[in-house]
């Protein structure tokens, strides 16, 4: 089948965001297709590039960077959810007159209409957030 | 036609009842996170018979949490059941 | 190639100001509506709250949600359905509310979630 998923919680403050990148891994393993994973709200802060775990903890951000890469996973971040929450690629930064980007590689950013374009394309669609 | 119902927080005033309450004969309903609570307390005790509850397994031993002996109507699934739930039913709604 | 209309459903179950919950739903209503699908916007629980009347976001420096919830016409969201028992436990009534909605019990949101292709609740 194919599955979008619908990220809206963030790493570190909500197990929601981890549940997500668990199903997806899942999803992927038991072999459907991911048509498309979004973050969105605070789901957002998923694709900051910057964000530094202790050593000893489960490092989210890299994690869905891996099965991104992996699996050639089309992550989209909400482009209005991320700028309100400093989260920004290259593009972003230099319209905005920002010092830094720091969109974490593998995610692209867009808007909402890519959420409802999958949803619709879809046969399900999975919502994880708190 | 069924949608499987996930909850993930222990809301019994809010959360679970009103997931209840809009519930279909063959909707399910799949505890996940801190939804998994919910399994050690008296709501998910009286689901009616008809009321198929799933519980995350990973969730729930996270937690040092065990399937109550007497919930004859709750299953545990682990993650790769929780995306075959999702994909048996038409579709699914998050009570979050 | 012309494909059949899907129904989303959007259950609001937020208060309109405690967190951004409540627009960020709205927003997601306001993209789907572009989409020519049919497009249910359902207010739950405490997601009535964004329905009351007499709202001053400016207090507090928040845009108006209501005013927004005003605008849903435009963008040709007609089917706006509200928990008629939710309003009722919070002491608001149907005719105190800021926009027109649809009063819904129990029965009748199990049927529109049974109808719809997705659902989004937040």
């Amino acid at each position: 089948m194919k599955l979008t998923i619908l990220v809206h919680s963030a790493p570190y403050s909500s197990q929601a965001a981890y549940s997500a990148y668990r199903f997806t891994e899942s999803a992927l393993a038991a072999g459907h297709e991911i048509q498309r994973v979004f973050f969105y709200y605070d789901g957002v802060h998923a694709s900051n590039g910057l964000s530094t775990p202790p050593q000893d903890e489960f490092d989210l951000v890299k994690a869905w960077q891996a099965l991104i890469e992996k699996h050639e996973l089309d992550a989209i971040s909400c482009v209005s959810s991320a700028l309100k929450r400093g989260i920004m690629d290259a593009r972003e930064a230099h319209r905005y007159e920002k010092a830094a980007a720091n969109l974490a590689e593998g995610f692209v950013l867009s808007g909402l209409g890519q959420l409802v374009d999958a949803s619709l394309s879809c046969d399900r669609v999975v919502s994880f957030g708190a | 036609m069924s949608t499987l119902h996930i909850i993930n927080k222990q809301l019994p005033a809010q959360g679970l009842s009103a997931c209840l309450r809009v519930m279909r004969p063959g909707d399910a309903i799949l505890l996940i996170e801190d939804g998994v609570y919910l399994c050690a307390t008296e709501p998910i005790a009286a689901l009616p018979d008809t009321v198929h509850c799933h519980v995350l397994q990973e969730d729930l031993q996270a937690r040092g949490l065990a399937l109550p002996v007497a919930a004859d109507n709750c299953q545990m699934v682990n993650y790769t059941g929780f995306v075959t739930l999702v994909c048996s039913h038409s579709r699914s709604l998050g009570w979050c | 190639m012309e494909m059949t209309p899907k129904t989303l459903t959007f259950i609001a179950r937020s208060t309109p100001y405690g967190s951004g919950r409540a627009k960020a739903l709205l927003d997601m209503v306001l993209s789907a509506a572009v989409f020519d699908q049919n497009i249910n916007l359902l207010f739950m629980d405490d997601g009535v709250w964004q329905l009351a009347r007499d709202q001053q976001p400016g207090m507090i420096d928040a845009k108006d949600l209501s005013a927004a919830l005003g605008a849903l016409p435009l963008y040709e969201v007609n089917n706006v359905y509200v928990e008629a028992r939710a309003l009722h436990e919070r002491g608001l009534t149907l005719d105190t509310l800021a926009v027109t909605a649809i009063p819904c019990d129990d029965a009748h949101i199990t049927a529109l979630i049974a109808q719809s292709d997705q659902v989004f609740a937040l």
